[in-house]
C-alpha cells in the first residue's frame, strides 16, 4: 500500500517535472526577439521611468548581467521569485557569455531549498540548470567543450546531465555521437533521453538506432540497444523479424533485431504469442524471454502469457525481476478478474509471492464480499488462500477502514509465520491511524 | 534500473499523477506579482564608469523571457484558438480517422517545438462529447495517442464540463486515463461547490469509480464550501479525505478543523477518529495554528519516546517561513545579513517559538545557515556550552549539507573535532551519508575529488565512504578507492563489510 502511494507521488513529481520541461521547451519555441518581448511584457507603470533611461534600448552585456546577478542578494525576495528572476538572468546571460553565466550559477548552492528532495528531470536538483536549456541546445559542441574542460570541477556532472537533457530534445544524434566522451554513469541516461525525445517520430528514432549501431559491437553497445528498445513502436511482422535475428551472427545487429521482434509481439494475443513462441529455438529462449519482458512504454497485451512462458522455460530470475516489474507498471490497465484468476495458477515459489499480491489486490478491494467468497472457496492451507487472506486484511484496513474484516481474514491464516507478518502490517496501520487499543 | 527509466515508466503507467502534477505546476507557478513589485522597488545601481546598464533595466530586460509569463500567454493563445476552432470546425463523421491524421503531423515536431493543437482539442471535444470511453480506449493504443491526451485533455474536459455538465465525463472513468477524468470532474464539481450534485453521481458509478472521484475532492473543493466536504467525509466515513483536504488548505484548513474538534460540532465518533489519526498529528506540526504546547503534546503522543518534537516543530516553522517570506539563507550567503540579524528576523516572525524554545530555534537557524557559510554561521553557537555546540555542529554535519558542493561540507567539518569515539563515529556517519548522495549525483568526478583531498582523517573517511557508494555504480573505481585507504580501523571495517 505504502509503496503504491509512494509511486503515485513519484508520478506526480514526474508530471511536474514534465510540465516544467515542456513549458521550458515551448518557451523556447515561442521566443520572439528579446527586445520585442521586453516591450510587450513590460508593466505599464514603468513606461515613464523607462523613457528616462535611453540605455535600455540596447541588450545587456556580460558585465551588466554580472552586476545584476550580484544585486539579487539585496532584494527581499521569497525563494521562488528569486530563483525565477535568476533563471531569467542566466538564460539571457548565457546567450551573450555562457561561461560567465555558468560560473555564476555554479558558485551558488547546488541544492533545491525551494522544494527539498524534488528534482526536475535532468537538473540533478539544481534550481538553476533549466536556464541553460536553450544555450546548450543551440551550441551543443561549444557548451560540451566548456563543461567538460574541468572548469566546474566536482560539479561537472550536474552540467553534463543538463546538457544531455537539453540537447536530446532536438538533436539526439549529437548526444549519441558523444557517448564515447561521457563518464560511465551518464551514458545510459543519455541513451534514454535521446530515444525518449524521438518516441513519436519513427524517422528520428531510426536515425538514433543507426547511430548506436556505429559503435563497436560489444556488450556495452548491446546494453545501450536494449535500453533504446524500450521506446520501439509495437509494429512489424514477428515472423519476418524472427527470421532476421535468427540468421544474424551474435552482436549488436542481432540484439536490435531481436528487440524489434519483441516489440512486434507487444500487441499479440495469447494464441498468436504462443504460436510464435513455438518457433523460438530452445537455445534462444533465455534471451527471448528476457527480450519479451524488457519494460517498454507500450503495454504488452499478453503480459500474463509472457510470464507463463518464462515460468515454463524455468527462467525464474527473469520472472522475479522483470515479471514483477512489468506487472507493477501495467497491471492497473488489466481486467481485475482475469488477473486474480491467473494469480491462482501461480506456483508457490519465492519469485512469485509479490507477483501474487499485486495480481489480487485490486480484485479484492473492488468488491470485498466477492473476494471473501472467493477465498473461502479455496482449500484451507492452499498458499493462494493464505496469501490472499493477508492481502484481504491489508485492503480491508487501508482501503475500507474496516478492522473487523481484517480480523476475520487474519484469523483464517494457518501459517504462523505469515500470520505474524500480516499482523505486523495491521499494527503499522493501527499506529498510523491512531486505532491501536 | 536507473531513476530515469523509472520515471519514464512512471510516465506510462501513472499518467494520472503526471497530469495532476502538470496542473499543480501550472497553478504553483501562477505569478504572484511579488516579483515585479519588489524588483521595481529595489535600488538602482550603475557600474563605476557609468556606462553600464542600471540593474533595474537588466531585470526588466530579462523579464520578457520569463517562462511563467510565456506559459500564460501560451495557454491564453491555445484557449483562444481552441474556441475559434470549435466554432469553425465541420465535425467529421469519422472523428478517429480525422484525429489520427492530425496526430500524425503533430507528433513529428520534436518535443522542443511542440505546441498544443487547437484542431486536436476540437476533435477530441466532439469525440468525448459523443463517446468519451471510446476516445480513451483509442488513447491507450500507442505513444502518440497518449501524448495527445497528455497535452490536450484538460482544456477539453474543462470546456465539456462547462457546456454539458461534469456528469458528461462519467463514462470516462475507466482504463488508464480514468484518474485524468476523475480529476477534471472533481474540479468542475468543485467549481459549482454543489455537494449534493456530487453525491448524486454515486449511484451511477461503480464503487471504485466513485472512490476515485470522491478522493479527488480533497484537492478540488473550495475552502469556502468546507462544511460540505465535512458532510461528505462523515457520510462516507472517510476521516482521511477530510484530513487531506485540510492539509491542502494549509493553516486556514487546520484552524477550521481544530475549531470544530474543540467546539464539538462534529459527529462524536467521527471526531474521535480524526483526532486519533496520525495525519492530524502531523498537520499539527506544520503551521502554527495550535498553541505550541498542544503541538508538542500531539507529536509526543504519536512518536517514539526519543523523538525531538520541538526540533521538528522549529524545522517545520523555519523552513516554511524561509519559503514564504524573504529567503534569508541567500542574503546571509551573500553577506547582506549576518547570522545574528537572521536569527533576530526569524524570531520576530515566530515569537512563540522564540520565547518558549529559543535553543531549538537557534539550532534550526544554524542548520539553515551552516550550509551557506559554516564559519560565519558558527557565531550563532558561540554563547552555547561547548558540549552542546559540538553536538549541534556534529548533527548539522550529519543531517545537512546534502546536494551541495562537497567542498562546503569539508569546510564545515573543520568546526567539528573527532577526538572522542562518539564524534569519530558521527563524522564517519556524516561522510557515509554525503558520499552516498554525492556519488549518485556527481558520479566519478566525486571519486576524483576524494582522491585529491589532502592526507588526514577526512581523506580516509571520504575514501572509505566513497568506496562503499561507488561499489553500486562502478566497481573498478570502488576498488581503486579502497586501495588508497591507509587508516587501519577503516581498512578493517571495509574488509569486514565485503565478507
Amino acid at each position: 500500500m505504502k509503496h503504491r502511494i509512494a509511486t503515485h507521488t513519484i508520478a506526480i513529481a514526474a508530471g511536474i517535472a514534465l510540465a516544467a520541461t515542456l513549458s521550458g521547451k515551448r518557451s523556447a519555441y515561442s521566443a520572439a526577439p528579446a527586445e520585442e518581448e521586453t516591450q510587450a511584457g513590460k508593466p505599464a507603470s514603468t513606461h515613464e521611468s523607462r523613457s528616462r533611461r535611453p540605455s535600455v534600448v540596447r541588450k545587456p552585456r556580460a558585465e551588466d548581467f554580472k552586476q545584476a546577478w550580484d544585486a539579487v542578494a539585496s532584494k527581499a525576495l521569497p525563494i521562488s521569485d528569486r530563483v525565477r528572476l535568476q533563471k531569467n538572468l542566466l538564460e539571457k546571460w548565457a546567450e551573450v557569455h555562457l561561461e560567465g553565466a555558468l560560473d555564476a550559477a555554479m558558485a551558488e548552492a547546488w541544492d533545491n531549498d525551494r522544494s527539498p528532495g524534488f528534482e526536475v528531470l535532468g537538473t540533478s536538483g539544481n534550481l538553476y540548470m533549466e536556464a541553460f536549456r536553450k544555450a546548450f541546445a543551440d551550441r551543443p559542441l561549444d557548451s560540451w567543450a566548456l563543461i567538460s574542460s574541468g572548469r566546474y570541477g566536482v560539479g561537472s556532472e550536474i552540467l553534463r546531465k543538463q546538457w544531455v537533457t537539453s540537447v536530446s530534445a532536438s538533436d539526439g544524434v549529437t548526444v549519441i555521437s558523444m557517448l564515447g566522451e561521457m563518464p560511465k554513469g551518464l551514458k545510459e541516461f543519455a541513451v534514454d533521453q535521446a530515444m525518449r525525445s524521438a518516441e513519436t517520430n519513427p524517422e528520428r528514432q531510426a536515425a538514433l538506432l543507426a547511430k548506436l549501431l556505429e559503435y563497436p559491437s560489444d556488450q556495452q553497445t548491446e546494453r545501450w540497444l536494449k535500453r533504446a528498445s524500450a521506446f520501439l513502436p509495437a509494429d512489424g511482422d514477428p515472423v519476418v523479424l524472427r527470421e532476421q535475428w535468427s540468421t544474424l551472427p551474435a552482436g549488436s545487429q542481432r540484439t536490435l533485431a531481436m528487440m524489434k521482434w519483441g516489440a512486434s509481439l507487444k500487441k499479440a494475443d495469447d494464441a498468436a504469442l504462443r504460436e510464435e513462441w513455438a518457433h523460438v529455438p530452445e537455445a534462444e529462449r533465455t534471451a527471448a524471454v528476457d527480450t519479451l519482458l524488457t519494460p517498454t512504454a507500450t503495454e504488452p497485451k499478453s503480459l500474463l502469457t509472457i510470464i507463463d512462458l518464462a515460468m515454463e522455460a524455468g527462467e525464474w530470475t527473469t520472472v522475479f525481476q522483470k515479471g514483477q516489474e512489468n506487472l507493477r507498471w501495467h497491471s492497473s490497465g488489466m481486467d481485475s478478474v482475469k488477473l486474480a484468476t491467473w494469480a491462482t495458477t501461480l506456483p508457490e515459489r519465492p519469485e512469485t509471492v509479490e507477483i501474487f499480491h499485486r495480481s489480487v489486490d485490486r480484485y479484492i478491494r473492488e468488491d470485498m464480499p466477492r473476494a471473501r467468497e472467493w477465498l473461502e472457496q479455496m482449500e484451507p492451507g492452499d498458499w493462494h488462500r493464505e496469501r490472499g487472506l493477508a492481502e484481504y486484511s491489508q485492503q480491508a484496513l487501508r482501503r475500507h477502514n474496516d478492522p473487523e474484516a481484517s480480523r476475520w481474514a487474519l484469523d483464517q491464516i494457518a501459517d504462523p509465520a505469515l500470520k505474524q507478518q500480516a499482523e505486523g502490517w495491521r499494527r503499522d496501520w493501527e499506529r498510523e491511524t491512531g486505532k491501536a487499543n | 534500473m536507473s531513476k530515469s527509466r523509472k520515471i519514464l515508466l512512471a510516465c506510462t503507467t501513472h499518467l494520472v499523477g503526471i497530469a495532476l502534477g502538470w496542473q499543480g505546476w501550472v497553478l504553483a507557478h501562477a505569478p504572484s506579482g511579488t516579483n515585479q513589485e519588489t524588483s521595481r522597488a529595489a535600488p538602482s545601481k550603475r557600474d563605476a564608469a557609468g556606462n553600464g546598464m542600471a540593474v533595474e533595466d537588466v531585470f526588466e530586460f530579462v523579464q520578457g523571457s520569463d517562462s511563467v509569463e510565456k506559459e500564460k500567454r501560451e495557454v491564453a493563445r491555445a484557449q483562444a484558438e481552441f474556441d475559434r476552432e470549435l466554432a469553425e470546425l465541420d465535425v467529421p463523421a469519422d472523428i478517429e480517422a480525422a484525429l489520427s491524421r492530425e496526430l500524425e503531423e503533430w507528433v513529428k515536431d520534436d518535443q522542443d517545438h511542440r505546441k498544443p493543437s487547437a484542431k486536436i482539442m476540437a476533435l477530441m471535444y466532439h469525440w468525448a462529447a459523443r463517446d468519451i470511453a471510446g476516445m480513451l480506449k483509442w488513447a491507450e493504443s500507442g505513444a502518440a495517442a497518449q501524448e495527445a491526451i497528455m497535452w490536450h485533455s484538460f482544456p477539453v474536459y474543462e470546456k465539456l464540463s462547462k457546456d454539458k455538465g461534469p456528469e458528461a465525463l462519467a463514462a470516462g472513468l475507466n482504463g488508464k486515463f480514468a484518474a485524468f477524468t476523475a480529476h477534471a470532474m472533481a474540479q468542475a464539481l468543485g467549481t459549482t461547490g454543489d455537494i449534493d450534485r456530487a453525491l448524486a453521481l454515486k449511484s451511477s458509478l461503480s464503487k471504485a469509480q466513485w472512490e476515485m472521484l470522491r478522493d479527488r475532492f480533497a484537492h478540488t473543493w473550495p475552502i469556502e464550501r468546507k462544511d460540505d466536504i465535512a458532510k461528505l467525509a462523515i457520510a462516507e466515513n472517510q476521516p482521511e479525505l477530510l484530513l487531506q483536504f485540510v492539509g491542502i488548505k494549509g493553516s486556514e484548513g487546520a484552524r477550521w478543523l481544530s475549531q470544530m474538534l474543540a467546539d464539538g460540532s462534529l459527529d462524536a465518533s467521527f471526531a474521535e477518529q480524526l483526532s486519533k489519526n496520525q495525519v492530524w498529528d502531523e498537520l499539527a506540526k506544520s503551521g502554527s495554528v495550535l498553541p505550541l504546547n498542544e503541538r508538542i503534546d500531539r507529536l509526543r503522543r504519536s512518536g517514539d519516546a526519543d523523538r525531538d518534537v520541538v526540533g521538528e516543530i522549529a524545522q517545520s516553522d523555519v523552513t516554511q517561513l524561509l519559503k514564504e517570506g524573504r529567503d534569508w539563507r541567500y542574503a546571509f550567503r551573500h553577506r547582506e545579513a549576518d547570522a545574528a540579524k537572521v536569527l533576530a528576523e526569524i524570531s520576530k516572525s515566530l515569537p512563540e517559538l522564540a520565547s518558549k524554545a529559543p535553543d531549538a530555534l537557534r539550532a534550526q537557524v544554524y542548520f539553515e545557515l551552516a550550509e551557506e557559510d559554516p564559519a560565519r554561521a558558527m557565531k550563532l553557537l558561540e554563547g552555547q556550552p561547548e558540549a552542546e555546540r559540538l553536538q549541534i555542529a556534529s548533527q548539522a554535519a550529519k543531517s545537512r549539507f546534502a546536494n551541495i558542493d562537497p567542498n562546503d561540507f569539508l569546510a564545515a567539518l573543520e568546526h567539528v573535532p573527532a577526538d572522542t569515539q562518539e564524534l569519530w563515529d558521527s563524522r564517519l556517519a556524516a561522510w557515509n551519508e554525503k558520499s552516498h548522495l554525492n556519488y549518485r549525483r556527481l558520479s566519478d568526478d566525486y571519486a576524483t575529488w576524494v582522491r585529491q583531498l589532502p592526507p588526514g582523517l577526512d581523506r580516509e573517511m571520504a575514501l572509505y565512504s566513497a568506496a562503499l557508494a561507488a561499489d553500486h555504480w562502478n566497481s573498478e573505481v570502488a576498488a581503486e578507492l579502497r586501495a588508497e585507504i591507509t587508516d587501519e580501523v577503516l581498512k578493517q571495517k571495509i574488509a569486514a563489510s565485503r565478507q
